[in-house]
């Protein structure tokens, strides 16, 4: 593609051609440069005339506003007009007339304006000329028609510099239409296929030849036509239409289609064609059906595997029951009857089914956080921190820890699972305590979309690179003897905050204390109307 | 009347599939103080043969207060509920439900069958003993059975 601002070269044989063309003669040169001779310094105050007349009409005024470009213009211009009968018509002269084309066009000023400008350049040569002895009228009147013969020529380089860089801009456009990766057709105002570049025949599967006068509804699935009147009605006032519609190939098979159709407006602001774009979306919406399918799948396997972890834990209770029970039996009726050997061994095997109990209870109650699940309701977390606070009044007692709650919101939720969050955290608060009394500070933000709870404690902290592994099921920091659990407090409130489309996450150091962040999605306006 | 002074052992039915269960109940009435004889059966069908005198069971005597499990082979605990309570002849029978399940359904379900009471059984052993034996103390000494009006 040629640059647009380049400037198309004139062969010698074509120069001399159009010279020919208006026969512009060795005399009429001569005659020129006379009448050069004759004007050079004399002001051509038809300029300015010619400034006011321009400033009149918006178009040309908008490329006028700044004065000093004016100036600049004028100056310009005078020159243009100086060298138009110097007599040196060659390459270099055809060249800057053929700059001066192109450059109109690219500043968006029309053929119509600067064609004026030699009105008032020739009724001010007129008038110069008025003031000639009348011997030498027959000369003046040649040199009159040179002036005109030479502003002809000018005109028709221009202006062929001009339609050149509209035909080239012209080009440039058809390209992009031929070659866009999308279907365009252009239609008239009664929906007739002007225009269609390749691909709607790719994809359509008609001819180009086919597609030109077809009514662009042939091209929309049968089931899609009612639908599109309605959008007709928008389009026309000007409001373009995007969306997801079924086409129909030229074999009558359907396909998914992203179409966007707009009007083409006149400067009357009545329309004239209708624009239509469209993307065929089949592999789209294919990807779209297998991801689709596979969050399904997804879903699928990780509620079938807490069902398992539920049903395990929950069939492995019964024959643990039985061990132990067992076990606690043959302990209560043999303690101190058999030998020492066998009263450790049954006091192993006591410890090992009781231990193994709680895991397996605790296993429980975590895949029960997915799987005995109610619908989400409005839930205020006011009363759930009330609730779990009554559930540790004897812990809070005991070890005289301070809390300090401010006002907390409602959101949607599950008021068990999240008077259970409350709980797990302010019970761990309390039992990870240091020398002093706890201190507890529970704090509320918000942003845009979520709330943020803070639990702040003063207790033994926890180092960072712990964070991580203190959410994960059955890990624990410390052993039996000093804290007694089984590492499930924060899995489950892990997974409860996850449940309610939340994150929790800690902020500690050892012996510094620790907070646990807890962000909770807000009510959004759309689910308090339901 | 009391049991006592009508001079007879009160009868439970324990209806268990878990021997293991089965030996626990027992050991726990073992230190009861009421005189009682537990009936065993392992299914849900047994255990309506058992209350119909069918069979094998011709000669059983007529339970006062019957315990019964939920997951049982052939019949479950629900089915023998409804059909206890649909009987007249078996419906005044006091039938205590005790299972490991605490599914809330269940509950719900088995006292809409008219299920005169609904326990879990504990997991702690402790526990197991003191929660059969208050099922025992309760029925057999602060109720007032229909069995006592009956003779």
């Amino acid at each position: 593609m040629d640059d647009l601002n380049s400037v198309r070269a004139i062969s010698d044989q074509e120069l001399s051609d159009r010279l020919a063309l208006i026969q512009l003669s060795a005399r009429d040169i001569e005659l020129l440069k006379n009448l050069h001779v004759r004007l050079k310094g004399i002001r051509m105050d038809f300029l300015d005339e010619f400034y006011v007349q321009m400033l009149q009409f918006e178009e040309t005024s908008r490329l006028l506003s700044d004065p000093e470009q004016v100036e600049r213009l004028k100056t310009k211009q005078a020159a243009y007009f100086e060298r138009l009968i110097e007599g040196r018509y060659d390459h270099d002269y055809v060249k800057d007339r053929v700059q001066i084309g192109a450059t109109h066009h690219r500043i968006g000023l029309k053929p119509q304006w600067y064609i004026g400008a030699y009105h008032f350049y020739l009724a001010w040569l007129f008038e110069q000329m008025q003031h000639t002895p009348h011997t030498e009228d027959k000369e003046c009147f040649a040199a009159l028609l040179a002036v005109i013969k030479v502003i002809l020529f000018d005109i028709e380089l221009a202006i062929d510099a001009y339609f050149q860089a509209d035909h080239d801009m012209l080009r440039l456009m058809a390209q992009v239409f031929e070659s866009n990766v999308e279907g365009v057709l252009i239609s008239d105002t009664r929906g007739r296929i002007l225009h269609a570049n390749r691909k709607v025949s790719s994809i359509a599967g008609y001819s180009h030849e086919e597609l030109l006068r077809l009514p662009v509804t042939t091209l929309l699935a049968p089931q899609e036509r009612n639908v599109f009147v309605d959008y007709w009605q928008g389009i026309n006032v000007g409001s373009p239409w995007q969306g997801e519609t079924y086409l129909q190939k030229r074999d009558g098979k359907s396909f998914p289609a992203w179409v966007n159709v707009s009007a083409v407006m006149d400067d009357n602001n009545r329309v004239t064609h209708f624009v239509i774009e469209f993307s065929d979306i089949s592999a789209y919406r294919l990807a779209q059906e297998a991801l689709q399918q596979r969050t399904e799948e997804l879903a699928r396997s990780n509620k079938e595997l807490e069902q398992f972890a539920y049903v395990a834990s929950h069939d492995l209770q019964e024959p643990l029951r039985m061990v132990a029970s067992f076990t606690q039996l043959l302990a209560r009726r043999y303690e101190g009857k058999l030998d020492a050997d066998a009263d450790e061994f049954i006091h192993y095997a006591v410890d090992g089914a009781t231990r193994m109990q709680t895991l397996i209870n605790d296993l429980l109650a975590y895949s029960r956080v997915g799987t005995r699940v109610k619908p989400f309701e409005l839930v205020s977390l006011e009363i759930v921190l009330q609730k779990a606070l009554d559930n540790l009044r004897l812990a809070v007692e005991e070890s005289g820890a301070e809390i300090v709650r401010p006002t907390l919101p409602t959101i949607l939720g599950d008021t068990v699972q999240l008077t259970q969050l409350f709980q797990n955290l302010i019970a761990n608060a309390i039992k990870f305590r240091g020398e002093a009394s706890p201190k507890i500070n529970i704090s509320v933000s918000c942003s845009d979309d979520f709330w943020r709870v803070e639990l702040n404690d003063n207790g033994i902290g926890i180092a960072p690179e712990f964070f991580e592994r203190i959410f994960v099921i059955f890990q624990r920091l410390h052993t039996k003897e000093d804290y007694p659990g089984t590492g499930i407090g924060l899995a489950i409130c892990k997974k409860i905050v996850e449940r309610h489309g939340g994150t929790i996450s800690v902020e500690s150091e050892p012996d510094q204390g620790a907070t646990f962040i807890v962000i909770l999605p807000k009510i959004k306006s759309e689910e308090v109307n339901q | 009347m009391s049991l006592e002074e009508i001079g007879r052992a009160a009868e439970f039915l324990l209806v268990e599939d878990n021997p293991g269960d089965v030996r626990l109940t027992k050991e726990a009435l073992t230190e009861s103080k009421v005189k009682n004889n537990l009936n065993v059966v392992g299914d849900g069908e047994e255990a309506m043969a058992f209350l119909r005198r069918q069979g094998k069971y011709a000669e059983a005597p007529r339970p006062d207060v019957i315990l019964l499990d939920l997951n049982l082979p052939k019949k479950n605990g629900r089915e023998v509920l409804e059909e206890i309570k649909a009987d007249p002849s078996l419906k005044r029978i006091p039938v205590v439900i005790i299972t490991s399940s605490e599914a809330e359904q269940d509950v719900l379900r088995t006292y809409d069958l008219h299920v005169n009471c609904y326990v879990n059984k504990p997991v702690d052993l402790e526990q197991f003993v003191k929660v059969v034996q208050s099922i025992e103390t309760f029925w057999l000494t602060i109720v007032k059975l229909p069995s006592e009006i009956e003779e």
